[in-house]
């Protein structure tokens, strides 16, 4: 029931269809300007082509005596607007399609921080994982090839070699025809057979990097009895093959990508003499004339530079892919049904034979608990009383085939549908003190709507930081988190219970409230806290001391 | 920001990986230079069989000859392409291997407390990630920015034979592009420092929120987290285009001096062939001259922009190479560290005989924990070492496996320096890997045969963990042990320790955080080894405490205890 449903859409497509939807007119915008540079290109060595056989046939006819009309300052205009089209067409392309890409971006971190936003919470135990998150970057990074490589260069490349035929066939449809459809065909036979080779190398590739990174970590954190044994080269062994495999995986991805370049260089310099020839043959048969001949060769020509970049492109299919498809069910929005949950009154709980909690079926762990009510665990370090709070929490579900397990609610047993509203009854202070990046402000009235200055001050005061807060640079609007004022532990201990004091909820759950707090401080705070949580349900996790 | 020399030491890197490359790369650079010349082959054919056509009227079929040779050409220029890439990438490769071996070497000079101040995960990113981002370097940028320089006066030299001015003007716009790339990108640079920092502070508040989504989701604070990342992402937007107006500016140059070139070429051959221009080298110009000119001079820019494509390779390269530069450069706290590993392993019959004068111990030579401390410990013999926390327990044991010098005093292990015998260190969190019970015991124990597996975890009660598994040894542990107790964990690391037995074995809380059964298996393990080797165990634990043959007992020292 928690697993995300099997993807039914592709995972390119998935993302390419929230692109379509939110950008399309930029999208055409974006491939109406690279048309553009890409026409005045091939326009500039065309009208250039036709220009000096023009006048080169011209100039021979002129020696020779006759007397024939040529402009040549029309085609020399146009020759100069294709150079300054060129370079405009160019410069606002890129401009606008980076624009393109940022906000396709911006998109995709929303959707998938929506789709995140989503999961049940049971799921979100990888979000602390730095290994998971630095692959989340890595994969959300890669998605930017999918407008700038893998959508906008083939459909330009598409649209100038249809724009071209159609140009030819005012010549001749035949030629127009055949340059077309040949060109096209082999274009898109090569790079279909292209992205799927990439596709499984790319596969592989990132596959054998995850691997390497995982042998890497696992040999820095042997380090301690592996240089003790001196066994630190010999273990070293693994890892070096593993680096190999990356290598090996690059280079054949690599070499995938030239040959593709050697096919395209190939097929367009025949295209080229084909052009040539089939053009030659039309002059020599009066279809053409000399300077139009030369011109349609000399367009085909300027095509390369197009096409030439299109392997390296497309290349990046397999690795676009790949992260697509990992993001995909990530980002998908998951219609998790949710359930109201009844007024918090009377909590009990039983535990046992839990892999991480010292409790056995004849030492199970179980209580009932009223409003008003406190009850203190305790237990040493190691001991498993973070999970049992983050089980009363909500946050994890032991596994009811090892665990005999129940939690109920006014003697209702919770759902996992009911997480969430039982989020908003209950304020957990877990071990980790989760300090957002964001101001002071923002930190303490985290999903509160609608609070006044007064009460965040009395909650500093109950935790002895008024007086910190009042000689931050900014006061309550100082920036924390890794970017900003560096808390103390105690500090930053003291915020979340200031955080938790603001919250209405009718269960207060603190694992280890005062860790890095002194004792006296500890003593002081508790004095102060303790009358303010009387009318609660208070449970209070806490080792042996 | 960034240093000058830490740059330079990135700089002095990639020359020296590239160094030893030298010969792949040359080769590749020679195989573009003959492509290049392959390629003004096939142009030129062009140029003769359209002016053979179109001005001599000669018939097609009469072009045979020059036909061939353009279809040849062609073929040869791509090919010898192909080649070129294929000995860069292989270059980049060994680059790529060869500082990844220095890298590992590193590795294995540098203390495992050394080790641990880097994040395990940010150390692997810079062994395979950043490594790898120096690929473009190597295989694109480095035979480039050769080719960038040979290509085109190969070109101006076979343009000049032909028309002395139309090379004069290519070579007059060819020097110009790099330089007015160097005014504008030296503008980018900065730009793209700040956009890097930016871009930084985008993604980490991104993974900011994406880390505290439990706590979001326990506040209810989801929707305005959302708002704000969407918020965020669009401000950064804004940030950006605002400076890549500038930046693109730099591609621009490169583009107009293309297009003003071939333009201006092409005008010129024009009127010079229509009789318009006549001084000069412009009377001799045909069809021919003209249409192969006009063919060369895209293909005369082309590697300016091709380099200018692999610029942002180099950058990459060189931000990477400082990095990795200054991690090699830091110089080592442990001087006798072997750097491989010594084959030869105590036979442990022999007895042993570990020695302390005077020690003194401490994470800083001014800062002296504990100490001096004096004892002599012969095989068979067991220290205890019981204090609070933080008065130095750890750091005695680290000292006693050579991860740490002593603060003074002397240390000695068969008369010998710790580091020169194999010895085994236990800490607190065993260590884990992910694969099977076998992997996980002769990672350790590489020596030990399936029957002393199977006996050592018969003796510490983990056996009936595999015997009803279907590889037996083979099968899985879970991921990262996951679904095993902290007990079960410790008991596995213990065995391993049992599997491979040394001169000298230090235990770190072996029994701390133990349930009762795991504590009853480890403590009759203890007792059993104890009589194999110098057992130092640091512990409170009133049962190890009994196995001591001498105690130390550790004392805060300083007022620097705080409570």
């Amino acid at each position: 029931m928690l697993n995300p449903r099997p993807n039914t859409v592709s995972p390119i497509r998935f993302w390419l269809g929230k692109v379509l939807e939110h950008q399309k007119k930029r999208l055409l915008i974006g491939l109406l300007l690279a048309l553009l540079t890409v026409v005045s290109a091939m326009g500039l060595l065309a009208l250039s082509g036709w220009l000096i056989t023009a006048t080169a046939i011209t100039g021979l006819a002129i020696t020779a005596g006759s007397v024939i009309m040529l402009d040549i300052y029309r085609p020399g205009g146009g020759i100069r607007f294709f150079a300054l089209s060129r370079t405009v067409g160019r410069y606002f392309e890129r401009l606008h399609n980076h624009d393109l890409v940022l906000r396709v971006i911006a998109g995709f971190r929303g959707t998938l921080f929506s789709g995140l936003l989503d999961l049940p919470v049971q799921q979100l135990r990888n979000t602390q994982d730095s290994e998971w998150l630095s692959r989340l970057t890595a994969d959300l990074d890669n998605l930017d090839s999918l407008v700038l490589r893998l959508l906008l260069p083939p459909m330009t490349a598409v649209g100038s070699v249809l724009l071209l035929a159609l140009f030819m066939s005012f010549f001749s449809i035949t030629l127009g025809m055949i340059f077309g459809g040949v060109t096209l065909i082999s274009g898109i036979f090569y790079f279909s057979l292209l992205t799927h080779k990439t596709t499984q190398i790319c596969r592989f590739y990132a596959e054998q990097i995850n691997e390497a990174r995982l042998l890497t970590i696992e040999h820095l954190q042997g380090q301690l009895e592996l240089q003790a044994a001196h066994l630190n080269e010999a273990h070293q062994t693994r890892l070096v093959q593993s680096l190999g495999e990356i290598g090996r995986a690059q280079l054949k991805l690599n070499q995938q990508i030239a040959n593709a370049q050697l096919m395209v260089s190939i097929c367009h310099g025949l295209l080229v003499i084909g052009v040539a020839l089939a053009a030659m043959w039309a002059y020599q048969n009066a279809i053409f004339s000399g300077p139009v001949a030369v011109m349609l060769v000399l367009a085909v020509f300027g095509l390369g530079e197009l096409l030439q970049n299109l392997p390296g492109q497309l290349g990046q299919w397999g690795r676009t892919r790949y992260a697509a498809e990992r993001l995909q069910p990530l980002a998908e929005h998951k219609t998790t049904e949710k359930m109201e949950l009844e007024q918090l009154e009377r909590l009990s709980m039983m535990l046992a034979d839990h892999p991480k909690v010292i409790s056995t079926i004849d030492t199970a762990m179980a209580f009932e608990l009223n409003v008003g009510q406190c009850l203190l665990v305790t237990g040493r370090s190691g001991s498993g009383k973070s999970t049992v709070a983050n089980i009363l929490a909500g946050l994890e579900i032991p596994d009811s085939f090892i665990t005999p397990y129940q939690l109920l609610i006014n003697g209702i047993p919770m759902r996992t549908e009911q997480t969430q509203a039982w989020h908003k009854q209950i304020g957990y202070l877990n071990q980790q003190n989760s300090i957002i990046a964001a101001t002071l402000y923002d930190n303490l009235t985290l999903g509160l709507d609608e609070v006044e200055e007064q009460q965040l001050w009395q909650a500093l005061t109950l935790v002895e930081l008024d007086d910190w807060a009042k000689q931050l640079p900014k006061g309550l609007h100082s920036w924390l988190g890794d970017t900003g004022s560096q808390l103390s532990g105690g500090q930053a201990r003291r915020v979340c219970l200031a955080r938790l004091l603001l919250k209405e909820s009718k269960l207060i759950l603190l694992d280890e409230p005062f860790n890095g707090i002194d004792i006296e401080m500890a003593e002081c705070i508790w004095q102060r806290l303790y009358p303010q949580w009387q009318d609660k349900m208070l449970i209070v996790l806490m080792h042996q001391t | 920001m960034h240093d000058k020399s830490l740059i330079n030491a990135g700089r002095l890197l990639l020359k020296n990986l590239t160094q030893q490359q030298h010969s792949r790369l040359y080769l590749a650079v020679l195989l573009g230079v003959l492509a290049s010349i392959a390629m003004i082959v096939q142009w030129y054919a062009l140029a003769r069989l359209t002016y053979a056509v179109l001005i001599q009227q000669q018939s097609l079929v009469e072009q045979s000859l020059i036909i061939g040779l353009m279809v040849l050409a062609l073929i040869l220029r791509s090919v010898l392409v192909r080649a070129q890439e294929h000995y860069a990438q292989l270059a980049s490769l060994h680059a790529r291997e060869a500082l990844r071996n220095q890298i590992l070497f590193k590795w294995r000079q540098i203390s495992a407390l050394q080790h641990s101040q880097r994040s395990p995960g940010s150390a692997a990113s810079q062994l395979i990630e950043d490594v790898e981002a120096m690929d473009g370097y190597f295989a694109r940028f480095w035979p480039q920015q050769l080719l960038a320089v040979l290509t085109p006066l190969i070109i101006a030299f076979v343009v000049f034979y032909y028309n002395w001015l139309a090379a004069l003007f290519l070579l007059l716009a060819a020097p110009l592009i790099p330089l007015f790339m160097v005014l504008v990108g030296m503008g980018a640079e900065s730009i793209n420092q700040r956009f890097f920092n930016q871009r930084q502070r985008l993604a980490g508040h991104f993974l900011d929120r994406v880390k505290h989504l439990t706590t979001l989701k326990l506040f209810a604070a989801e929707s305005a987290a959302l708002t704000e990342v969407n918020l965020r992402s669009e401000d950064y937007r804004q940030m950006v285009m605002k400076t890549l107006k500038l930046a693109f500016l730099s591609s621009a140059v490169l583009e107009f001096f293309t297009s003003v070139a071939i333009a201006a070429i092409a005008i010129y051959i024009g009127f010079a062939l229509f009789g318009a221009i006549s001084w000069g080298p412009s009377a001799d110009i045909t069809l021919f001259s003209g249409l192969f000119i006009l063919l060369l001079a895209p293909e005369f820019f082309q590697p300016l922009r091709n380099l200018s494509q692999f610029y942002h390779d180099r950058a990459a390269a060189l931000a990477a190479a400082t990095q990795i530069a200054t991690y090699l450069d830091q110089s080592d706290t442990t001087k006798n560290l072997p750097a491989g590993d010594i084959s030869e392993q105590q036979s442990n019959s022999a007895l042993s005989k570990l020695v302390t004068t005077d020690l003194s111990i401490g994470y800083n030579a001014n800062e002296k924990l504990q100490g001096p401390l004096n004892f002599e410990l012969t095989t068979g013999l067991c220290l205890v070492i019981s204090g609070p926390s933080g008065s130095g327990k750890t750091t005695l044991l680290h000292t006693l496996a050579g991860y740490l010098p002593p603060v003074s005093g002397e240390l000695l292990l068969n008369n010998q320096p710790i580091t020169k015998t194999a010895i085994r260190y236990l800490p607190q969190k065993p260590w884990i890997i992910n694969g099977s019970w076998s992997d996980n015991l002769s990672v350790l124990a590489p020596q030990a045969t399936e029957q002393a597996m199977q006996k050592a975890l018969i003796q510490l009660g983990l056996e009936p963990l595999i015997s009803n598994r279907d590889n037996g040894l083979d099968s899985k542990l879970n991921e990262h042990g996951e679904g095993l107790s902290g007990g079960q964990l410790q008991r596995l690391a213990l065995a391993r320790v049992i599997l491979s037995p040394a001169p000298l074995v230090l235990l770190d809380e072996p029994t701390a955080s133990l349930d009762a059964e795991s504590r009853q298996y480890v403590l009759a393990v203890l007792a059993e080894l104890k009589s194999q080797c110098i057992l130092v165990i640091s512990s409170h634990d009133p049962e190890v405490l009994a196995l001591a043959d001498q105690q130390l007992h550790f004392k805060f020292k300083g007022a620097d205890s705080s409570c």
